[in-house]
């Protein structure tokens, strides 16, 4: 026999079952208020700088550089483009062999040394970026002058933590049963790291870099205080090199209508880079961990 | 003992040391205790892996079964502030002995996993032949990589049906195939003995009774240790079983009995073996 409940579970019958559905209703509406609100403001910024962007954003915005007066119309961001890709792109080299070096050695050795590395990205990613910048300036622009490479080295640092962090979560999400069925094979603790749970880790990986990559191309303070604003077309990394950054920078405070409009394009063309890269590196992660 | 080193450590071609014969692989444990933190979990345990065997670890959870087994080759010790007393020989050998090698002991001593855990990131090929391609380069050279994969997966009775998709990812096998690649990987870089940490425990009835098939053909070649909490299974696979124990939750664990299966199964020699698999306790 199946006993039947005396009453169904309606709401007369249940106590505060009127009151569950009510805060239900209100947690619906307050998470989909807050989820909007994240879209529209995102949204907001990106549709602004698309449209004022657009208005002077052309094919030679890529090739040519400023006018010699920045009142002038015309001219594009072709060093500042060429500069970035320089400055962040030493810099990258430098933070990422290091930070995930670091990240590893944090999560899969441990210990003292590994826990002060922890705490110290920890304080390093708190560290205002102007900081940095000031700090390569004393230690060495007022000494060797302004370089490209001086601002690889601010972006590096601001980069660092960056890397560390997202590698180090990524690197924890390996689960353990994988290092401990490489170790049943014989293999050794540094090739099981190398072999197993760096390409298991892989596209979390290409993802934190990526946003360590975005975050340094958009960094102005640093740049500003290791490298000039250089109005030609350099590319030796020895010489001051300006970034996009840079001279969204120097002519949105100008007040010259034109040099605004530069700017905006500019920010525009910043916004554009960093997606191709982020879109790549999605597309190489992906090929990484579907085959082989 | 007549050797005293792990056979093919330094120099030594592995290839012609006996590897799956099922001559070598003796394990001898001896006065075995190992602890987590100084907590024992599992004391004082004596007992002899015969190679050509398969012997069963069986008894409550938390009696120590899985530990012992990682005692085996050296796993328990990579849980932090983990410790292991008394002797664990493989053909004579200490492998806990200080000029013993446990990277090396590790290629002698297979293991299988509760749970399927194939690399995720590699093709079914590249998980068999990764002990050999992530081991030492003088394996890593002299091995026919290709062979090797045909060869493993047939023994692990998975080639017919993996070998139209070497190239494919591992994890997209079945939980049953998954466990297949997983003994297979472990079969590649030869070891004498297997040992095998509830292997069908995450396994459907169909694929649990495909690797209890394999383990009856891989003991002519192996020595075989597993663990299960399914009596009926002991009963079917192995040839010696051995029963744990425990008091009470946060007890050390121990091992009462090691006799022939049908021999522990219709009339064990103590009590709690009997009260154990008759049911009426665990």
């Amino acid at each position: 026999m199946i006993t039947v409940r005396p009453h169904a579970p309606t709401a007369s019958h249940v106590p505060g079952l009127a009151r569950r559905h009510a805060t239900d209703r209100a947690m619906t509406v307050l998470l989909a208020v807050a989820v909007l609100v994240t879209i529209a403001v995102l949204a907001w910024v990106l549709v602004y700088v698309a449209a004022q962007g657009l208005k002077y954003l052309g094919p030679g915005f890529f090739t040519s550089t400023p006018p010699g007066n920045p009142a002038t119309v015309g001219g594009g961001y072709a060093n500042g483009i060429i500069g970035s890709l320089i400055i962040v792109g030493i810099a990258t080299v430098i933070s990422v062999p290091i930070g995930i070096a670091a990240a590893v050695a944090v999560t899969e050795y441990g210990g003292r040394l590994a826990a002060v590395t922890g705490f110290l990205t920890d304080v390093l990613v708190g560290v205002p970026t102007i900081v940095i910048g000031a700090f390569i300036w004393v230690i060495w622009v007022d000494r060797f002058g302004f370089s490209a490479l001086a601002a690889s080295a601010a972006l590096a640092i601001v980069m660092l933590p960056l890397v560390i962090r997202a590698s180090a979560e990524m690197l924890r999400l390996v689960p353990d049963v994988l290092r401990e069925a490489s170790a049943a094979l014989g293999v050794t603790r540094a090739r099981t790291i190398i072999s197993v749970v760096l390409p298991t880790a892989l596209s979390g990986l290409i993802t934190g870099v990526m946003l360590a990559v975005a975050r340094a191309m958009g960094e102005t303070a640093p740049v500003l205080l290791t490298t000039l604003n250089d109005q030609f077309v350099q590319v030796n990394p020895a010489k001051p090199m300006t970034t996009l950054s840079l001279q969204i920078f120097t002519d949105a405070i100008t007040g010259f209508r034109a040099a605004q409009a530069r700017a905006w394009a500019g920010a525009l063309t910043l916004i554009g880079i960093v997606l191709i890269f982020a879109i790549g590196a999605r597309l190489v992660s992906r090929r990484a961990s579907s085959i082989t | 003992m007549t050797t005293d080193k792990i056979p093919g450590r330094p120099g030594m071609d592995l290839a012609g040391t006996g590897a799956g014969t099922g001559t070598r692989g003796r394990i001898d444990v001896r006065g075995v205790t190992a602890s987590y933190a100084g907590r024992p979990a599992v004391t004082d345990v004596d007992i002899t892996l015969q190679p050509g065997k398969v012997t069963a670890f069986i008894g409550p959870s938390g009696c120590g079964k899985t530990t012992l087994l990682r005692c085996m080759n050296g796993l328990h010790l990579t849980v932090p502030k983990a410790t292991v007393t008394g002797l664990v020989q493989l053909d004579g050998t200490d492998i806990y002995g200080k000029d013993v090698d446990m990277v090396e002991v590790r290629r002698h001593v297979g293991m299988v996993f509760q749970r399927p855990n194939p690399f995720p990131a590699m093709s079914i090929a590249d998980n068999v032949i990764a002990g050999l391609k992530f081991g030492p380069r003088r394996e890593r050279r002299a091995a026919r990589l290709e062979e090797v994969v045909e060869r493993s997966l047939r023994q692990a009775g998975l080639w017919d049906e993996v070998k139209d998709r070497l190239g494919k990812p591992g994890a997209g096998l079945s939980g049953g195939q998954q466990q297949r690649l997983c003994i297979a990987r472990s079969l590649a870089v030869q070891p004498q003995v297997l040992l095998m940490d509830e292997p069908c425990s995450a396994l459907d009835p169909v694929s649990t009774l495909i690797i209890e098939q394999l383990i009856g053909e891989l003991k002519r070649d192996y020595t075989i240790v597993i663990v299960t909490h399914n009596m009926q299974q002991a009963a079917r696979v192995s040839d010696i079983t051995a029963f744990f124990t425990v008091s009470g939750p946060g007890q050390p664990g121990r091992m009462v009995e090691a006799s022939p299966t049908k021999d522990l199964f219709s009339n064990p020699a103590e009590q709690a073996t009997k009260d154990y698999i008759t049911g009426k306790v665990g």
